[in-house]
């Protein structure tokens, strides 16, 4: 998705007063010279001036849409791909303290290859194979507690 | 002589060597696959530098970068698509050579020259720092302080794209560095209750976010073209690059040396110094016109600079902890990480690290010749990588990593918000560099600022006070003003007097 620069700067006009604001609620201890408020309230402040002069800038591109959608957002297959490559990593997130890192992992990978279009036959050797490979590597040679979930009892 | 024995020990140690060994074949997997680059393959690595000691760490960051870089070369004259954004600037120019039936001699002229360029830069690191570090260390919090605004200015004035836009990259990466307990008043800022983000963003699923899983996305959204065929057969790589090296010493030294300048100029790495040596080699060839039709003096020279550029990348991140390319970025949180803090004090307190790591850029570039012979010689079957399979591992791969650094699942949140953050800003036409280097360098802006105004009892005059402070700080000033100043100028003188 692109925004026109001046939506974007009116955006980031509005960002940076709010944090200017936010930062006011920032209060040092009795004695502290420097206020913890001082540097996000200069950085807020930039952020609103920045802002402005985007949308300074393009005052004469009247004609460009606000909003202009990629063309991948207009095909479906990609569109998809792009859903499930953020639905994958919000189910891993969601999942994997409770199911444990083998099913998890199984599943993502599974279905990430399904999306990427690799051929149906080899999607469960390779999703094995895979997440043997990375328990290995982050479990055994990193020791990374990868969690084990439902296989708590056949852990290693 | 004590010292640099002991920095032997430290790199001849099989350990050291089998890390080398094993990143260096990974650095080139991933340079000759199109699509990723040598900062994910950095970004990717953090999570194994953990379990290393620290000396290995470094030697695995320091030599899959330099393989990468290299690598990125291969597709780029068999396939016509720059394994990595360091190739770009010459890759038309490597497959108009292919075309020629020239690949053998476009090949090997990107090995060579990329082991000379890495060299050059390495003796300049070799050299500047240690002196670099002798004057750094009569710095006070002001000069710091300048130093570290100098570098963000250069970051937001060098990147691609309008100076706005990397200016409000900038303060987006500030801002996260904002966040968190770890400021100088030691005040929970921008945490919302949260207990994950009392201590602040951790560098790592952030960058993994940003420079991994981001790829990952702009892969999945892009029309999957196939891969044009390589060519069946290479010959000898290595014939008549004497020729070529005797040929053109000047365009050899020139890449170098200016790759190793923008190198170390924070926000600039290894492509756009590839891109400059390209155009200066053009505007200085006696035959210009031949450049675009598959000439050689382009690639020596461009070879030479985006690889020279990762040393010289490592000149100010060593000695003044100033990251000056993405990958420096990373490699900074991993000395800190390995204990091995950036700064002067480092070539004082830990003279046989800092020289360890010297010894590992020698190793890093001078086995990039066989490894990279190898590479070529097999690069049909690294082409054929299919990456609808490798892009499912990778994201796992950053997933795990995300995960490692605190074994919790709110660093892969972390990481998925910032992959597409950077996606969508990518898209917007902001570039991500400046905001990584506002991440990395925020605290330390930060903290100078605040001790700076402290000392000077809120006398902003101070600030230019003492004569280095004085002189980077009106030479920031400048970056700032002159971009501003001079179109005016010129476009007052431009104007017919009335």
């Amino acid at each position: 998705m692109r925004l026109k620069d001046s939506v974007t700067g009116t955006l980031l006009f509005v960002f940076g007063l709010a944090i200017v604001a936010f930062a006011r609620a920032f209060h040092g201890a009795i004695g502290q010279k420097v206020s913890p408020a001082l540097f996000p309230t200069i950085i807020g402040a930039g952020i609103a001036l920045c802002g402005l002069g985007m949308v300074w800038s393009e005052r004469k591109n009247r004609g460009v849409p606000a909003v202009t959608l990629e063309d991948w957002a207009k095909r479906p297959r990609q569109a998809l791909t792009f859903a499930l490559i953020i639905g994958s990593l919000l189910f891993y997130a969601l999942v994997v303290d409770r199911a444990g890192f083998y099913p998890t992992s199984l599943v993502f990978l599974a279905g990430l290859f399904l999306a990427f279009g690799v051929r149906r036959r080899w999607i469960a050797p390779l999703s094995i194979g895979v997440t043997l490979m990375i328990h290995f590597m982050f479990y055994t040679l990193l020791h990374v507690p990868l969690p084990w979930g439902w296989l708590e009892g056949i852990a290693w | 002589m004590e010292t640099l024995l002991q920095a032997c020990r430290l790199v001849f140690d099989p350990t050291v060597l089998g890390v080398i060994l094993v990143s260096g074949l990974f650095g080139l997997f991933v340079g000759a696959v199109p699509g990723l680059t040598a900062t994910m393959a950095t970004a990717l690595l953090v999570p194994v530098t953990f379990v290393l000691p620290p000396v290995a760490a470094v030697a695995c960051i320091v030599t899959a970068t330099a393989m990468a870089i290299f690598a990125g070369d291969i597709p780029g004259a068999l396939l016509r698509m720059p394994g990595t954004p360091a190739s770009a600037a010459y890759c038309d120019e490597t497959y108009a050579m292919t075309r020629n039936g020239e690949a053998e001699q476009a090949l090997g002229a990107t090995l060579v020259f990329s082991v000379a360029g890495g060299l050059f830069g390495t003796v300049v690191l070799v050299t500047t720092a240690p002196a670099l570090a002798e004057v750094a260390l009569k710095f006070s919090s002001f000069e710091y302080f300048w130093l570290v605004l100098l570098g963000l200015t250069c970051a937001v004035f060098i990147a691609p794209g309008r100076p706005l836009k990397g200016l409000v990259s900038l303060g987006l990466g500030l801002l996260i560095a904002c966040v968190g307990f770890e400021n100088p008043a030691a005040y929970p800022r921008f945490t919302f209750g949260s207990e994950q983000l009392m201590s602040g963003f951790q560098l790592t699923p952030v960058m993994i976010g940003m420079f991994a899983v981001s790829e990952v996305i702009r892969f999945a959204v892009s029309p999957r073209l196939p891969l044009p065929a390589p060519p069946q057969h290479i010959g000898g790589i290595f014939r008549g690059q004497v020729g070529l090296l005797l040929k053109y010493p000047a365009q050899m030294l020139r890449g170098s040396a200016l790759g190793t300048a923008i190198g170390a100029l924070p926000g600039a790495g290894a492509d756009i110094a590839a891109w400059i040596a390209y155009g200066l080699s053009k505007r200085f060839s006696k035959t210009p016109e031949k450049f675009g039709t598959g000439h050689i003096e382009g690639i020596i020279e461009a070879g030479a600079a985006n690889n020279s550029a990762l040393a010289g990348a490592w000149i100010p991140a060593l000695v003044f902890g100033i990251p000056g390319d993405s990958i420096t970025a990373i490699a900074i949180g991993v000395l800190y990480l390995k204990g091995m803090n950036p700064g002067p004090a480092i070539f004082i307190e830990n003279p046989q690290n800092i020289y360890a790591v010297f010894i590992v850029f020698f190793i890093a570039n001078l086995l990039m010749l066989p490894l990279g012979w190898a590479a070529i010689k097999t690069a049909k079957t690294v082409l054929r990588a299919p990456r609808n399979v490798l892009m499912p591992v990778i994201l796992l791969f950053c997933v795990v990593g995300a995960f490692a650094i605190n074994n919790s699942v709110f660093d892969v949140g972390v990481m998925l918000a910032f992959g597409l953050l950077a996606y969508f800003m990518e898209a917007n036409g902001f570039p991500i560099a400046p905001t990584i280097l506002g991440l990395v360098l925020g605290g330390m802006l930060e903290q100078n600022f605040v001790t700076s105004l402290i000392k000077a009892d809120g006398n902003l005059a101070a600030f230019f006070m003492r004569p280095i402070a004085a002189t980077l700080g009106i030479a920031t000033l400048l970056i700032w003003v002159l971009p501003w100043i001079i179109p005016r100028l010129r476009s007052k003188r431009a104007a017919p007097k009335l």
